[in-house]
């Protein structure tokens, strides 16, 4: 018995664990915000292949229809969101809105991913001297 | 002895199984997948410090394999796999190492389990921007993990009957 509570009272190096782990995430988490960027283009991925391309900054709603069921894209004000799915967890509805480059809504039980990715609009070409 | 072994391995895939049930009915804590405490795995760290690894990696295999079945899904079964296989290696060297209390071991295996089911959905899904998941992911895992720890501690010491 006292053997055993020796074993499994907490020790210091769980602390190291707890705290590396956290700032692991912190370090993650810095990054994103510091590099993230204004996206560009929708990209809509089923089963891994990309199958649409839409600008962000054109509003627009499309119903993505694959194998397993639908998803209901749209895209409005800058930003695109998942309104509607036939999907068993609705998980991609409520993950809602995204506008940065890099984020993406993913619906796993239809093997579908919307992202976006930045500066794809044909304006970000001719800026610049 | 053996036969308790077995009645008690027995016991332990139902209660996990029960266990996981019940998370399932639980609503999504957050809209990240995966994000979520991992109730059975109290019975699979129990396991791991009772018995060792391989009791703990077989029972763990049989409920994903069930719960699979009866509740998740096929694809469900595969996300669960590469968590548990990542989660439970890590959890193994970490108690072996001698410097970790199960508080510790379970909030790694939290983190490691987050890890390798995001790595499989970068794969599956093709794609890298998945990662963007990451912060949140290994937060959830960690608190997530410490808290099956904190329990699974608990149930250690009040379960020593030798």
């Amino acid at each position: 018995m006292r053997q055993s509570r020796k074993k499994i009272a907490p020790k210091r190096g769980d602390i190291f664990l707890i705290v590396g782990c956290l700032l692991a995430a912190l370090v993650c988490c810095g990054l994103w915000l510091g590099l993230r960027k204004d996206g560009g283009t929708v990209i809509v991925e089923q089963e891994g292949r990309e199958t649409a391309r839409y600008a962000l900054n054109e509003d627009r709603t499309v119903k993505i229809e694959g194998r397993a069921g639908y998803n209901l894209l749209v895209i409005r004000g800058g930003e695109a969101w998942l309104s509607e799915a036939d999907c068993p967890n609705l998980l991609c509805v409520k993950t809602g809105k995204i506008r940065y480059a890099g984020q993406s809504i993913v619906c796993l039980p239809h093997r579908l991913a919307v992202r976006i990715v930045g500066g794809a609009s044909a304006l970000d070409a001719v800026t610049g001297p | 002895m053996k036969t308790k072994k077995l009645t008690t391995l027995g016991l332990s895939v139902a209660l996990a199984l029960i266990l996981s049930y019940v998370e399932s009915l639980l609503p999504p804590l957050m809209a990240v997948p995966g994000v979520k405490v991992g109730l059975p795995n109290i019975v699979i760290l129990f396991l791991l410090y009772r018995y060792g690894w391989r009791e703990a990696a077989a029972v763990s295999g049989i409920r994903l394999l069930l719960s699979a079945a009866l509740f998740t899904g096929f694809a469900a079964f595969f996300y669960g796999l590469a968590g548990a296989v990542l989660s439970l290696t890590g959890s193994a060297l970490l108690k072996k190492s001698g410097r970790f209390s199960p508080l510790g071991v379970s909030a790694a295996g939290g983190v490691l389990h987050n890890l390798g089911q995001i790595a499989l959905a970068a794969f599956v899904l093709d794609s890298g921007y998945i990662f963007a998941y990451l912060p949140v992911l290994l937060i959830s895992g960690t608190v997530a993990g410490a808290l099956v720890g904190l329990l699974t501690g608990i149930l250690i010491q009040r379960t020593d009957v030798r």
